[in-house]
């Protein structure tokens, strides 16, 4: 395989739970661009239990849509590529698909060490089955029957700081290597303790078991180090997925980086965007969100003031675990988005046909109704959960951008409604852009910016993921359908003015397109607010659906009457398709549907008049894009980087590619992603790269 | 458009039908039969001891050493030996004040570190062959075994299995059958009611002592009444209110009388095993097993499993080569599907599944 200053082409491989998708990526015009992707089965469940058939069915249809040839006659990889353009550099490869790790955590103090391992744990895919620390009262005897009674994958020790007594935590260890030496399927262990005990650790377990040794996650009471037993955690997940079999070890082995949780991947991008964010002193946002609704597991990943959190609930889902959302939500949650009075009976029957048969799609509109609940649904409770560990207060932050991931997401019949989905589930406030990752290219990223992160920086900018558009969200109870609401003044680049009221408990789009900005006008009626004003100024930039003005106010106003949701719910979804243009001084009644909303049975207590703002009250926001030099934003992923390269960084350089040129994938008028092509690319010198990770290598190599 | 390879539920009137009967991880045991033997549903063809806890006993302090070699010479049972109650584990048998015994009965796991660990609470763990077969594989914790007969798969099962003739309710389902008509050959019965169940069904079923229910569909709000159900219950199509396919109704009403292995499987993603029905018959000659991972292809006959052609049987008769967009907006891939009524109508490919003909 190429080293990593010779990655020119990459393919990608995310294995969910009912998709494998693979991206292609290769340099276009000197520029890293998504070039293909294809989505076949995943091949985990029976009859095959094997991914790695799902892996090469994947790379089939990509020659075939390509017309590039990525397996040899033997049907295996070509990797590195050739001169004349076959094969790709690297492969990745990502899951979310699988039976979650099953952890047993110890340590010594539940409010310290043991929430330090819980932060751990979070940004992957386990279960923690059973904790034990100082606090517990079972004797050792009954610790060591419930280890062995809850057949942990993986036993994770932590606790003690590095200048404290090894005696207390060397004596959990014994423990934990009395069951360890009884279990039937040896655990592994993971070691993120007290540094001075590391070696007594090492005597007590080596040989026994596969050991890691990761740094402690509290050196010291008041500091926590995440990041080295982060580590120790991939090494550890990668090792749990190729032993488990199902293919995983042949995907492995192929990979350059191992096999990644897919959260890990979306938690680094995450990260990156929020240190974007962060330092964009012109658009105030507090955070970056990421919201990926899979089959089985639903991840909230943010980056709130630059600390990343990360929601996985691998209990939550639309497909596998349909069924057990309803132990979040109910069926009277999930009636509250359909326009129909539908039995509690035929939503939970839905739900649990859809854990039968996780795969299918709903053909009928009754049965997209459903599904689209049950994501919502989803959504709302994984934020909402994670919301709670937000350190920012009660309020919904305001988050830009806020990126949807997840097949039911990527395929909605337009871009607006996905839209609509996030802007329902989610209820964001104040300005923010929503984002689509409709081939799940940020699993292809996530992992990619270990080794290329320039790569991603490029990619993001170049708008490889999708933009919804940038929407505008009125704050404020509604509180009577269609009286008062927002007053919008957009101004083209071509000099054309459009303005156009949205009334009160209504979503208005105008369709302008991705790469276009726009100055915006907003007012809004006293009482109800724009980013905490009653006016702001804007920069805003269109995208698939456009400029999204969502006057519907927070919370939603979701009436409980079937029949009005049945007229209020379709005008929201023609809101979002941004198909009518209006003249400039035009008022589209028959969009907002003033009159007749008034029907809508809400509660009527508020009286809204519309008032011209006060200038005082004026904020001014950009949406437009800043480019610092954003490649060192990936910094918090240098040490693994330099670990994950430093093998090939050792191996021969291929020989220079001959310059040549590829397309990247784009949208068709539908909205849907069509592929580019991929041919030979000019050669980058990533030298500077190269520098620092010899430089980490020698580092690492001396200590 | 890339190859499609759908889902399959098996639905073959007669077929080779090869099942896997292992030990479970955490028992102790061994295989109880060898190769070629015909077994009847009820043997056991593997059998060990699960321990429900483990007791450690801290030599060290029993003995009065840390001395390993001191320890083992002291040490009177070995790994792996059964132990009654009061047995003698360790001391010096000169002096009966020292002598350390089994606290309870059970089973020496190891000796490690200076601890004695005893496996207590043993309980036998039988695996029965499940269907009439014979062994055609013995592995060192479990063995293959084949017969011929029909295999009818469903799609969800409350968790319980067992043996009877088959038996086809009314066309009206189980529900409008009156207690008066269930004579006793209705009892221990698998009663395949054509029509989806509901609670008064349910009732009747065990009320009448039926031996287990084939359903194609019932409410999934009656599900935690059927999970409690001590006769099997398995569904062929869901839950909601769907009428069996016309194949599993075909296939088991070509076998009614005879008997049949009902493994109501509670469906788990993280197991192989399914909820389904086997029948075990002669054939004339060997038939082929089910095809497995099949490519969809013109000319398949597939069953539609999502609305608004739940439960339809059809052959494909076309795979257009690009996303179709369908009635509810989506752009997917999709095969347009002949019906029996002479109609052909666009379907999403992931909404079919075929029966596992070659």
């Amino acid at each position: 395989m190429a080293g990593t200053s010779d990655l020119k082409s990459i393919i990608a491989v995310d294995f969910g739970s009912v998709n494998t998708r693979a991206v292609l990526i290769d340099l276009v015009d000197g520029v890293y661009r998504l070039v293909a992707c294809t989505a076949t089965r995943t091949t985990a469940d029976d009859p095959l239990r094997d991914v790695a058939v799902g892996l090469f069915r994947a790379l089939a249809a990509m020659e075939e849509q390509t017309g590039r040839r990525l397996l040899d006659a033997q049907q295996q990889l070509l990797t590195p590529e050739t001169r004349d353009g076959a094969g790709v550099d690297a492969l990745l490869a990502t899951a979310s698909v699988g039976q979650p790790l099953r952890v047993v955590v110890v340590g010594l103090m539940p409010d310290v060490s043991v929430a330090s391992a819980l932060h751990v744990l979070a940004g992957s895919y386990v279960t923690v089955v059973d904790t034990l620390s100082l606090a517990d009262v079972r004797t050792e005897e009954q610790q060591i029957n419930a280890m062995l009674a809850h057949k942990p994958d993986l036993i994770f020790i932590v606790g003690g700081t590095d200048a404290g007594a090894e005696e207390p935590i060397l004596e959990l260890v014994r423990v934990v290597r009395s069951a360890v030496q009884i279990a039937a399927h040896r655990p592994m262990v993971l070691y993120a303790g007290n540094r001075a005990a590391q070696e007594q650790v090492k005597t007590l377990l080596d040989g026994l078991c596969t050991l890691e040794i990761a740094d402690n996650v509290r050196p010291t009471l008041e500091e926590e180090t995440l990041g080295g037993a982060q580590q120790g955690l991939a090494v550890l997940y990668d090792r749990f997925k190729m032993e488990s079999g199902g293919g995983f070890d042949e995907v492995s082995k192929l990979s350059k980086i191992g096999v990644l949780p897919t959260a890990q991947s979306l938690t680094n991008i995450v990260r990156y965007l929020g240190e974007v964010t962060a330092r964009d002193r012109r658009n105030p946002a507090q955070g970056v969100l990421a919201v990926d609704v899979g089959s089985a597991t639903t991840t909230a990943a943010a980056s709130i003031q630059r600390q990343p959190y990360i929601n996985i609930r691998t209990d939550i889902g639309i497909g596998h675990s349909a069924a057990t959302l309803l132990d979040f939500t109910t069926p009277g949650n999930l009636r509250r988005w359909l326009t129909w009075d539908a039995s509690d009976s035929e939503i939970i029957s839905y739900l649990h046909n859809k854990a039968l048969r996780p795969a299918t799609v709903p053909q009928t509109t009754r049965e997209l109704e459903l599904e689209y609940a049950a994501t919502r649904e989803a959504i709302r409770v994984v934020v909402e959960q994670a919301r709670a560990s937000w350190k920012v207060g009660p309020a919904m932050p305001v988050l830009r951008p806020i990126i949807g991931g997840g097949a039911v997401l990527a395929n909605t019949p337009h871009p607006g409604l996905a839209a609509m989905l996030l802007l329902d589930a989610i209820q964001p406030v104040g300005v923010t852009e929503l984002w689509q990752d409709p081939v799940g290219l940020i699993p292809a990223m996530g992992a990619l910016a270990y080794l290329k992160p320039e790569a991603v920086v490029q990619m993001i900018d170049e708008g490889d993921l999708i933009r919804l558009g940038s929407v505008a969200c009125m704050e404020g109870e509604v509180r009577r359908i269609g009286r008062g609401g927002m007053r919008v003044t957009i101004r083209l680049a071509d000099g054309q003015v459009v303005r156009r009221d949205v009334a009160a408990g209504t979503i208005w789009t105008y369709p302008l397109p991705p790469g276009q900005t726009a100055a915006v006008d907003i007012s809004v009626t006293r009482g109800l607010t724009i980013a905490g004003r009653g006016r702001v100024r804007l920069q805003m930039t269109g995208g698939a659906a456009g400029l999204i003005f969502d006057a519907r106010g927070r919370p939603l106003p979701l009436p409980r009457d079937a029949e009005a949701r049945a007229q209020l719910y379709p005008r929201w979804a023609a809101g979002t398709r941004g198909v009518i243009q209006r003249r400039a001084d035009e008022v589209d009644e028959s969009q907002v549907g003033r009159g007749e909303l008034d029907s809508v049975a809400l509660q009527l207590e508020a009286e809204a008049t519309a008032a011209v703002p006060e200038e005082e009250d004026l904020l001014e926001v950009s949406d437009a894009p800043v480019r610092p030099a954003r490649r060192r934003l990936f910094g918090f992923l240098r040490r693994r980087s330099a670990l994950a390269v430093e093998d090939a960084l050792e191996e021969e350089e291929s020989e220079g590619a001959p310059v040549g040129r590829a397309t990247p994938a784009g949208l068709n008028g539908d909205g849907q992603l069509t592929p580019g092509s991929p041919s030979t690319k000019p050669f980058i010198d990533d030298e500077e790269l190269r520098t620092e990770l010899r430089g980490a290598k020698g580092r690492r190599q001396r200590r | 458009m890339a190859t499609y390879y759908p889902d399959q539920t098996t639905i073959l009137p007669m077929t080779t039908i090869r099942r896997e009967r292992t030990l479970p991880p955490d028992v102790i045991g061994e295989v109880t039969v060898q190769l070629d033997a015909f077994v009847s549903a009820v043997d056991v063809v593997a059998r060990g001891m699960r321990a429900s806890r483990y007791l450690v006993i801290d030599l060290r302090s029993a003995l009065g050493t840390s001395d390993p070699a001191m320890m083992a010479a002291r040490l009177h049972v070995r790994a792996g030996q059964v132990i009654r109650k009061g047995d003698v584990l360790a001391g010096d048998k000169k002096n009966r004040r020292t002598l350390l015994r089994a606290p309870v009965a059970g089973r020496v796991h190891s000796v490690v570190d200076g601890r004695l660990v005893l496996q207590t609470g043993l309980s036998e763990v039988n695996v029965r062959a499940g269907f009439r077969g014979v062994v055609t594989s013995v592995r060192p914790r479990g063995v293959l075994l084949e017969t011929t007969g029909g295999l009818v798969q469903g799609v969800w099962g409350n968790g319980r299995n067992c043996l009877g003739a088959l038996k086809m309710a009314p066309r009206g389902g189980l529900g409008v059958l009156e207690v008066e008509e269930i004579t006793p050959d209705w009892r221990g019965a698998i009663v395949v009611s054509p029509q989806p169940l509901d609670r008064l069904a349910l009732a009747k079923a065990e009320a009448q002592a039926l031996g287990a229910v084939i359903a194609p569909s019932m409410p999934a709000d009656l599900r935690p009444v059927a999970l409690k159900f001590k006769i099997p219950i398995m569904l062929t199509e869901g839950f909601g209110s769907e009428p069996m396919n016309r194949l599993a109704q075909e296939v088991l009403e070509s076998y009614a009388g005879m008997q049949a292995s009902l493994s109501a499987h509670e469906p788990n993603r993280w197991s192989p095993d399914r909820p389904e029905v086997i029948i075990p018959a002669q054939a004339d000659r060997i038939p082929p097993p089910p095809a497995r991972d099949e490519p969809l292809r013109p000319g398949a006959e597939v069953r539609i499993i999502r609305q608004p052609y739940a439960g339809m049987i059809g052959r494909v008769r076309s795979l257009p080569r690009v996303p179709q967009r369908i009635e509810n907006g989506l752009r997917l891939p999709v095969a347009e599907v002949l019906l029996p009524s002479g109609r052909t109508v666009t379907v999403p490919l992931v909404n079919l599944e075929l029966f596992g003909r070659g």
